[in-house]
């Protein structure tokens, strides 16, 4: 019996022969060999380890080491496939309405969950700014101005850029000066950053995530 | 430990890894090591 992984099902159904799955914010990658119903089966292109020690699950690869703060459980980036994954989440929406102090134990481990206390305390506590993490689409940020109402109409909300398909239409905007790096643009994409950069009141450019999902060399590009 | 050229299977199940509140798909691993 082979060593195996569990996900969603969401994950089985977006990857096909060939994509990328990156592990632990990249630091194991694996490419998708085939799929058989729910199975995929990938071939890992790293060497890495995967280690509990005293109650911590961790991942280790290239002397970087990296505690997995969600338990037995990393996020994946997924390279070039869309997932359909809501950008404004019941927890989010429930955090800019009622936020209270009771989850701040979430700000200690990332910085995208930093974002998500920002969003906890934003009416109630007068903020400036969200930083809306993977936004995917301009109804993403529809939907925030939705849940802010009235009483959040003076809340400034940025955009945060972290798929490789909104990277892509990033590109696609500044074809004039980039035009070299345009081979892999989507159409769609370029419509979907076009709608955010209208719907948004600014644009953040997050390089953690993006740099798994594209070459870190491309990020300043990108920037 | 992972090897680079090993194969590895990603199964869906139904109570694996995500959540309501997450906006990025997770892969639970606790069961990594039961070859």
């Amino acid at each position: 019996m082979s060593h195996g992984l569990t996900w969603c099902s969401r994950g089985s159904k977006v990857v096909k022969p060939g994509s990328l799955i990156k592990i632990g914010d990249g630091l194991i990658v694996c490419k998708v060999e085939h799929i058989k119903e729910d199975r995929v089966t990938v071939t890992v292109t790293n060497t890495a380890e995967i280690g509990n020690s005293k109650g911590d699950h961790y991942i280790r690869c290239i002397g970087i080491h990296v505690l997995m703060y969600r338990g037995a459980t990393s996020g994946v980036n997924l390279p070039g496939s869309r997932v359909d994954l809501p950008s404004l989440t019941s927890r989010d929406e429930q955090d800019i309405r009622f936020g209270t102090a009771h989850s701040s134990g979430r700000c200690a481990h990332q910085f995208r969950v930093l974002i998500d206390c920002l969003q906890l305390a934003a009416v109630k506590h007068g903020l400036d700014f969200i930083a809306a993490s993977f936004t995917r689409k301009a109804e993403d940020i529809r939907a925030i101005r939705d849940v802010l109402g009235p009483e959040g109409k003076e809340i400034r909300i940025i955009a945060k850029i972290e798929s490789t398909n909104l990277m892509n239409s990033l590109f696609c905007s500044y074809a004039a000066v980039i035009r070299i790096l345009l081979s892999s643009a989507g159409q769609e994409g370029l419509d979907n950053f076009d709608s955010i950069l209208a719907e948004a009141d600014g644009i953040m450019v997050a390089r953690g995530d993006l740099g798994v999902e594209i070459p870190i060399q491309r990020v300043c590009m990108v920037r | 430990m992972l090897k680079a050229g090993q194969t590895l299977d990603i199964i869906a199940a139904p109570d694996a890894s995500f959540r309501g509140d997450d906006k990025q798909i997770s892969v639970d691993y606790k069961n990594l090591t039961k070859a």
